[in-house]
């Protein structure tokens, strides 16, 4: 088995018309044994940046604390926060510091970029090959389901509602066509005054 | 003189056992311009004179942000200050990295004291010619630690360093058995009137330009209130009169 699929998850981001939203499964299991329920995968950098980090847990943990700390120097030195598009920089980067010992995680940025709050996406592999695109993207053991249900369903500019129900519906189909994602999901919808976290009840299977 | 013999080596005693690179590395904080610390049981308070090379430029910054639970004042050569400043902030991220808490001060203050103590020992590399006042607060209260080229760190009720620190010291050493009890706003103006005693009458009173205050404490994360929002203070200031040094 992939030590990319050892604790199973999902993760998708969205934009929409001045908002982005952000999803992820809540099971953290080991193989085929479930020990939470009531693990998200997202992580909150700051109130305009949030990433979501697929594949192995701990990578995934160590990833956000070195990210945490590397983000608090930059808010020291520089006195502001980062914004999306450079923890996306950052993160290529420190992924592929680890080239040749890699974290075992696909990370996902979203966020809005800049006064205009731009809906900034961007996702990358395990070292670091990142790709920012306008729409949407997806990580985690079932990525080829997530593809073909967020093509179907997304539309661009969508509002706040909108894109909350697409990423939920998104989420709760692809979540029920793997056996090592589901138990729920949570989702964070990015607007530029504030951040609405909801968390969706599927399959508890 | 005598002196000049033993004085050019870090890593020469005098004859009378001490470093003279040391004492003359001490000097160039006693040049720096003044800062002030004090705390309460709940606030630690740091006030300082920023100074500026010309009316051209802008003032030099005295007061950084180490941590949310920590900043520090500094005296003696800037370059210096933000090679420590940067350590002591990597020491605080890299702690709550491993740890997931706040490192206590007195912890950091010890790891910044012996990274002085390595320059006063080690042929070809200089002491820190700067001298830091630490402001901090965590589980067993508030704190004022001050630090020195020579690797020595002091804890203190509230002190002053820099030039004509001598004159603040005196007003700190009337009035230090009341900061205890002081509300935040009493002790920041105790700092800004410890601070006003460190001009000479020839230049500037205290005005938003030239002060730093920063303040920490419980519930409050290290601040710094420069320019317009140090004015209130500085209002509250100039709304007494003078202060009568007592001679009981």
């Amino acid at each position: 088995m992939s030590i990319m699929a050892y604790n199973g998850g999902a993760c998708i981001v969205m934009t929409g018309k001045n908002c982005v939203a952000i999803a992820s499964d809540l099971r953290f299991g080991i193989q085929q044994q479930t020990i939470s329920n009531d693990f998200p995968k997202v992580y909150r950098i700051n109130d305009k940046c949030f990433v979501g980090i697929s594949g192995l847990v701990t990578d995934a943990q160590t990833l956000y604390q070195k990210l945490v700390f590397r983000h608090n120097l930059y808010k020291l030195r520089e006195e502001r926060d980062m914004s999306p598009r450079v923890v996306s920089n950052l993160l290529t980067n420190m992924l592929y510091e680890k080239r040749f010992g890699p974290y075992f995680t696909e990370p996902l940025i979203c966020g809005l970029e800049g006064p205009e709050n731009k809906p900034f996406i961007s996702g990358m592999d395990l070292i670091g090959a990142s790709v920012a695109t306008d729409d949407f993207l997806v990580v985690g053991t079932m990525t080829p389901a997530m593809y073909g249900v967020c093509e179907t369903l997304y539309k661009k500019d969508m509002n706040e509602d909108d894109l909350f129900e697409t990423i939920s519906q998104c989420m709760l189909s692809s979540l029920d066509r793997d056996a090592l994602s589901g138990w729920g999901a949570i989702v964070h919808v990015i607007t530029p005054t504030q951040v609405i976290t909801k968390k969706l009840l599927g399959r508890q299977d | 003189m005598y002196r000049n013999q033993y004085d050019s080596d870090i890593t020469t005693f005098s004859p009378s056992g001490r470093i003279h690179q040391i004492e003359y590395a001490m000097e160039a904080v006693k040049q720096g311009g003044a800062a002030v610390a004090l705390k309460s049981k709940q606030y630690a308070v740091l006030v300082s004179l920023k100074r500026s090379s010309s009316e051209l430029g802008s003032y030099q910054k005295k007061i950084f942000v180490v941590d949310d639970h920590v900043g520090i004042a500094i005296s003696g050569l800037t370059a210096d200050a933000r090679m420590l400043c940067n350590f002591m902030r990597n020491e605080c991220s890299n702690y709550n990295y491993v740890y997931e808490s706040q490192i206590r001060v007195e912890r950091l203050v010890t790891k910044v004291a012996d990274k002085h103590q390595v320059h006063t020992q080690r042929y070809g590399r200089r002491p820190y010619g700067v001298g830091l006042l630490v402001a901090g607060f965590d589980q067993l209260g508030a704190h004022i630690y001050q630090t020195c080229p020579s690797g020595n760190f002091y804890d203190y009720k509230s002190i002053s360093i820099g030039s004509r620190s001598q004159s603040a010291k005196t007003y700190l050493e009337k009035h230090f058995e009341s900061f205890e009890e002081c509300t935040l706003e009493q002790l920041i103006t105790h700092g800004l009137r410890a601070l006003r005693e460190t001009i000479p009458n020839t230049d500037d009173t205290l005005n938003s330009k030239n002060v730093s205050i920063g303040i920490v404490g419980e519930g409050q994360p290290f601040k710094i209130i420069e320019e317009a929002d140090a004015q209130p203070y500085l209002n509250l200031l100039e709304n007494e009169e003078p202060v009568e040094m007592q001679t009981n």
